[in-house]
């Protein structure tokens, strides 16, 4: 069984879902995105702990990922054990049970030229 | 775990809701409620109390994390669900009683009639169906 590469902790600490949003949903919809790769063998289990501004972490919010793998997550869409508000800052801690990369998108459609930002995550 | 409210209208009437209900909360709600709004459609029936009797219907669900804030939220998009004659999901958040129940069901009246005759003693009553039905025993 191949080890990948990359790590197991990650952190995040620009987290910001833009509340607005213009154009085709989902396609144009504002959101801050992880985006995972698994370069090993072995299924990642992941679990992302939420930290915000004003009140303590939340979390865990439980994902897997297969060996040899990639997989988008929306922030927008990590609804347990809660839903993320709009518009306010958090971060992000990024925890697996093997090695993975993780790079962090945001699109804004809050005007009508959508923009994109793209970044990797801070590996721990 | 999650608190949800869902109410269902004549079909004919689902889209013109819905849009009604996203733009509500694109306005006041976006930033606080993550969830997505679900939009089904069920064919109609005959049985006197569900919320599909007589007619075509879509339910419209509103979902937010018990965990946080959900009151406000429910209220303020209900009255909108009660402009489409709306009827609410008996075991979900609603804030209807019998006097508004009453007009939703063509075969209330009926409803309450049997289950009188069926239960003279009240003995399934308890003291929220009593103020949900409108019923005293």
């Amino acid at each position: 069984m191949t080890a990948g590469f990359g790590s197991t902790l990650w952190a995040i600490g620009g987290g910001h879902i833009p509340l607005r949003s213009t154009g085709a949903e989902p396609e144009f919809t504002s959101r801050d995105q992880l985006s995972l790769l698994n370069t090993g063998d072995e299924e990642a289990r992941i679990a992302i702990t939420i930290h915000h501004a004003h009140r303590e972490p939340v979390g865990p919010y439980e994902l897997k990922l297969g060996g040899r793998r990639v997989r988008r997550v929306r922030f927008n869409d990590l609804i347990f054990p809660e839903a993320i508000p709009l518009g306010v800052p958090f971060g992000a801690i990024v925890r697996a049970s093997v090695p993975i990369v993780v790079q962090v998108t945001r699109l804004d459609s809050g005007h009508a030229e959508a923009s994109w930002m793209g970044t990797m995550a801070h590996p721990a | 775990m999650f608190e949800e409210m869902e109410y269902a209208v004549p079909a004919e009437m689902g889209v013109e809701c819905f849009r009604k209900v996203r733009q509500r909360i694109i306005e006041k709600w976006r930033r606080t409620v993550g969830w997505r709004v679900l939009y089904r459609f069920t064919k109609a029936d005959d049985s006197w109390l569900s919320t599909a009797y007589g007619r075509e219907t879509v339910t419209i669900s509103l979902h937010q994390n018990a965990t946080l804030p959900w009151e406000d939220y429910f209220a303020d998009i209900e009255p909108i669900f009660r402009d489409y004659d709306g009827r609410p999901h008996w075991a979900k958040k609603h804030s209807l009683t019998a006097a508004e129940l009453r007009p939703l069901y063509p075969k209330w009246d009926a409803f309450i009639d049997l289950r009188r005759r069926m239960d003279p003693d009240g003995v399934f009553l308890t003291p929220w169906l009593r103020r949900l039905l409108g019923v005293s025993a």
